[in-house]
């Protein structure tokens, strides 16, 4: 295991976090829009709005403000939503569990449908069910996700109500099922019933997500494969007498399957991006229609902190995924 | 220059390991039609070591294949046969051949680093055959991999089966293969130009390994266009040019008195140190327009024939 | 000669399913978009509240409709309004938000690109940081909150697409440089003392001008589909014009008893796009001498 790129890697990643607190910070301090106006209730006085202005720290100076507010970070505190009335931090973490959930539901789905779908196609190549899959993949794929969430939308509410389109569960269970991470615990507690609401509700946005992901993972993965196929330790291995089945799975796929898990990591993070929209239009309580609703209503303190947050996502599943490349790619693990 | 052969009895016994009759395989596709092997007739007998010689694209990779039932789909056998081990396997399917590879028939590939599989490591790879043909578990299976990497004359031979294939040098990742090729002690091993990704000093090292392994019972097509590993290892030789075998005989008769324009043309272009004095000569481009010519020719008396 | 190379290229594309099917799509959408006076039946903005939520005539008409009542072919909206017409007028905007982000972002992706793989060194690093910084945002959330910033408007939400996606430009044509940079002519032309200017313009861009054909098609997808999304939350244009993605956002407040209300806009948006990547893709495939 080389440590050292992975270091290499994580010490990279600070400078850029640093580079995107900085820029949501200032961009927000930009904003035309007075966010203390939408607050004063009726009848304030000037004095009132001053003291509500230094408490949220506006009458200092770009930079003073940035520096308190790193400052402050630091202390763990995000300060206060202005919408919500509520501890910025503690309203992140009541809705970050539901997206991740979300998120990584949506990303086996699409893995699995995208790897099962790259391999058929790449093993059938030439022959019709190859072709029929490679259509359907560039067509999906052609079709965003915010998309595939209305088409959803149309088809489980109006024309098939199959499928529950918005909450994460059934209310009557949401007692039971707790809050935060609640997919894990409840599988782990082993009630069943919760879950099967949970991941029921979660069908149709995760689906949406999934799709045009599933559909460039196949279209990679296949020629990942195809370029496999046709290497020279393929033909030994068939030269050994192993069947087709064997070669496909052990010989193939291995190698095939590091360059698509690369592209993976790109894609979990805008999968997570698109949770924005989605998660709003199934009215699904995670960090995405939280953001939404800080953005539409001005919410400076809490569009900060979303915006930081889905940052620091993005930066640690590229992270983990690189990690995951070097161990599974046995050529990168010696130090040179 | 040494030669290696004296070691070998003179005498060929029985049947041959491989034979080729009269096989014609053509290529079709997107509706055209392509022959690629005219009328090969060859054949390999036990305990010997028989070149297959000829420029690239002369089809001696397509021999290759069809030994081995790897033909592309687009080609089809349209006549003669291919008998392996006394089996005629002209028209067996994949299946079939399943049966044969690695355990009957093997191949040493031209390039040991993308022969291996990157992923796997050596041990791993060298297992295969001995879990599917010879049905070895667990510690049989190591043991065998120890003896088998030790008769490949391999230098530490447990560090090398935990190994990667990036991690050896491309003599070791040779004999590597080598080792795969003869595990299941096969009757017939394809050598397909198995020197030439390799470093001169290794090459020679290779070569002498690959005589002293050449077993009772066992025979070895040498597939090459290296003239100078023909002379050194091989007992026999057919020349092979635009998929017609122009001439074959043992290598001592055709080395001293080649008898097609070609072979005699193969032999002027190559460097003889026996010979000081001996100018290179490239084949001339007449002879080449000549050979296409005829096999044009052939080609139409054969769709006559039909 | 040139131009009978010339002819063969069109002929190649001509023949090329992705791009005539692509290519009819995008003729199509240009005619109703420079022609919505003309073709559109009816005002987009005239509402008509006694014929709200009319179902498509295209699809039934009652038995005892009025012969003298104006038809809807595609039925009207909550307020009235003739739906047809508004997708029409929609296609207006659609189109020029479509063409007008997808070729300031390439622009601006591409000269920053193009600089970040020519000079490298400070320049590159400096880029290419940005570039890394710039693409840990969610694209959608970007756009969201330059919106929100910026205010709403139609060159607003051309700002937030070219402000979120130019770093889809700048990696590419970074690449590209760099590669053609490395090749022999371009050395030639730096020793025979060209600007460097010169040589990104002549020799460079050449090169990398079927690669870009093919992603400012698909920017204008994105383009198209970015403008919805904002509409859709309520961030683009003043609610009074129409857009396929306000459509969307109203028709979906009455998905029950108005199905069409969605779908229709919602089937305008996918063909679009549809047609602008087969487009895309076709081109790709007749211009990209190693694909071929």
């Amino acid at each position: 295991m080389n440590p050292l790129v992975l270091v290499q890697r994580l010490l990279l990643a600070l400078p850029t976090l640093f580079g995107v607190a900085l820029v949501v910070f200032v961009l927000m301090r930009v904003v035309p829009g007075d966010p203390i106006a939408m607050m004063i209730p009726p009848g304030a006085t000037e004095n009132d709005i001053a003291v509500l202005r230094a408490l949220y720290g506006l009458d200092r100076s770009i930079g003073a403000q940035f520096l308190i507010w790193l400052r402050e970070v630091g202390d763990g505190n995000f300060g206060t939503s202005i919408t919500y009335r509520q501890d910025v931090l503690s309203l992140i973490a009541e809705r970050l569990p539901a997206t991740l959930e979300l998120g990584s539901v949506a990303m086996l789905i699409a893995c699995a449908i995208g790897g099962f779908a790259g391999v058929v196609s790449a093993a059938r190549h030439g022959r019709w069910l190859s072709s029929l899959i490679d259509s359907l993949a560039a067509i999906v794929q052609s079709i965003p996700d915010f998309l595939w969430g209305l088409i959803f939308i149309l088809l489980f509410g109006v024309l098939l109500p199959w499928l529950p389109i918005s909450g994460r569960l059934d209310p009557l269970l949401s007692q039971a099922g707790g809050t935060g991470f609640i997919l894990l615990r409840n599988l782990l507690d082993g009630r069943f019933d919760i879950v099967g609401s949970i991941l029921i509700h979660m069908l149709a946005p995760a689906l949406a997500l999934a799709l045009p992901v599933a559909a460039m993972l196949s279209r990679v993965l296949k020629a990942s494969m195809q370029e496999a196929l046709a290497s020279d330790y393929v033909m030994l291995a068939r030269l050994k007498g192993l069947g087709s089945r064997r070669v496909l799975l052990f010989e193939a796929l291995p190698n095939a399957i590091t360059p698509t898990l690369s592209l993976s990591a790109v894609q979990f993070a805008f999968l997570l991006g698109g949770t924005v929209l989605i998660e709003r239009l199934f009215s699904y309580p995670g960090i995405g229609s939280l953001a939404i609703s800080a953005v539409v209503g001005r919410d400076l303190p809490l569009i900060q902190a979303v915006v930081l947050t889905f940052a620091v996502l993005f930066i640690t599943i590229n992270l983990l995924v690189d990690g995951l490349v070097v161990l599974l790619n046995p050529r990168l693990r010696s130090v040179h | 220059m040494s030669d290696m052969k004296g070691a070998h009895g003179a005498v060929p016994v029985a049947a041959p390991v491989l034979q080729i009759d009269n096989l014609h395989v053509e290529v079709r596709q997107a509706g055209r039609v392509t022959p690629i092997l005219r009328g090969v007739t060859l054949s390999v007998s036990a305990g010997r070591i028989h070149a297959l010689v000829g420029e690239s694209g002369g089809g001696k990779s397509m021999v290759a294949k069809a030994a081995t039932g790897l033909l592309p789909e687009s080609a089809v056998t349209t006549r003669g046969r291919i008998v392996l081990d006394s089996q005629d396997v002209t028209s067996w399917n994949e299946r079939r051949w399943r049966t044969l590879r690695g355990r009957t028939v093997s191949m040493v590939l031209q390039d040991p680093l993308t022969a291996l599989n990157p992923v796997r490591r050596i041990g791993a790879q060298m297992a295969d055959v001995l879990y599917l043909h010879q049905g070895l578990r667990g510690a049989a299976v190591d043991a065998e991999n120890l003896r088998l990497l030790e008769q490949v004359q391999m230098r530490d031979p447990a560090q090398v089966l935990r190994q990667y294939p990036h991690q050896l040098s491309g003599g070791m990742r040779q004999r590597v293969v080598i080792a795969m090729a003869w595990a299941c002690r096969p009757r017939l091993i394809i050598c397909d130009e198995p020197t030439t990704a390799l470093d001169v000093t290794v090459q020679k090292q290779v070569l002498r390994l690959i005589h002293k392994l050449v077993g009772e019972g066992q025979g070895v097509l040498m597939v090459t266009h290296d003239l100078g590993v023909v002379a050194k290892l091989c007992h026999s030789m057919s020349v092979i040019h635009g998929g017609r075998i122009l001439e074959s005989g043992s290598v001592q008769d055709v080395f001293a008195q080649p008898q097609h324009a070609y072979t005699r043309a193969l032999l002027a272009a190559t460097p003889r140190f026996d010979r000081p004095g001996h100018t290179l000569v490239p084949v001339d481009d007449g002879l080449i327009e000549q050979l296409d010519a005829e096999a044009r020719a052939y080609d139409r008396c054969q769709a006559v024939l039909a | 000669m040139a131009g009978r190379a010339e002819t063969r290229l069109w002929q190649r594309l001509l023949r090329n399913p992705r791009v005539v099917v692509g290519g009819l799509v995008c003729l199509f959408m240009v005619v109703l978009a420079l022609g919505a006076p003309w073709i559109a039946p009816a005002d987009p903005q005239a509402q008509d509240l006694i014929a709200s939520f009319e179902s498509p005539a295209l699809l039934s008409t009652p038995a005892d409709a009025d012969p003298d009542a104006p038809r809807h072919w595609l039925g009207t909206d909550n307020l009235g309004r003739d739906v047809a017409s508004r997708m029409i007028y929609g296609t207006r905007i659609a189109l020029l938000v479509a063409v007008v982000a997808a070729t300031l972002t390439a622009l601006v992706g591409s000269l920053l690109g193009a600089l970040a793989g020519f000079y490298g060194g400070k320049v590159d690093a400096v880029i290419s940081r940005l570039v890394d910084v710039w693409m840990s945002f969610p694209p959608v959330l970007l756009a969201i909150v330059l919106v929100s910033v910026i205010g709403t408007g139609l060159w607003s939400v051309i700002a937030a697409i070219v402000i979120v996606d130019w770093t889809r430009f700048c990696r590419v044509v970074r690449a590209e440089t760099q590669a053609q940079k490395a090749l022999d002519y371009v050395t030639s032309a730096r020793m025979l003392g060209l600007s460097p200017l010169r040589i990104l313009a002549s020799e460079i861009f050449p090169n990398v001008a079927p690669l870009l054909i093919t992603l400012v098609t698909l920017e204008m997808g994105v383009a198209i589909v970015v403008e919805a999304i904002l509409s859709f939350v309520g961030l683009s244009l003043a609610s009074g014009t129409s857009t396929w993605g306000g459509m969307i956002g109203e028709g979906r407040l009455y998905v029950n008893q108005a199905p069409w209300l969605m779908v229709l806009p919602m089937l305008a948006m996918m063909t679009a796009v549809l047609g602008l990547n087969a487009l895309g893709d076709g081109l790709r495939r007749e211009l990209d001498p190693v694909v071929r």
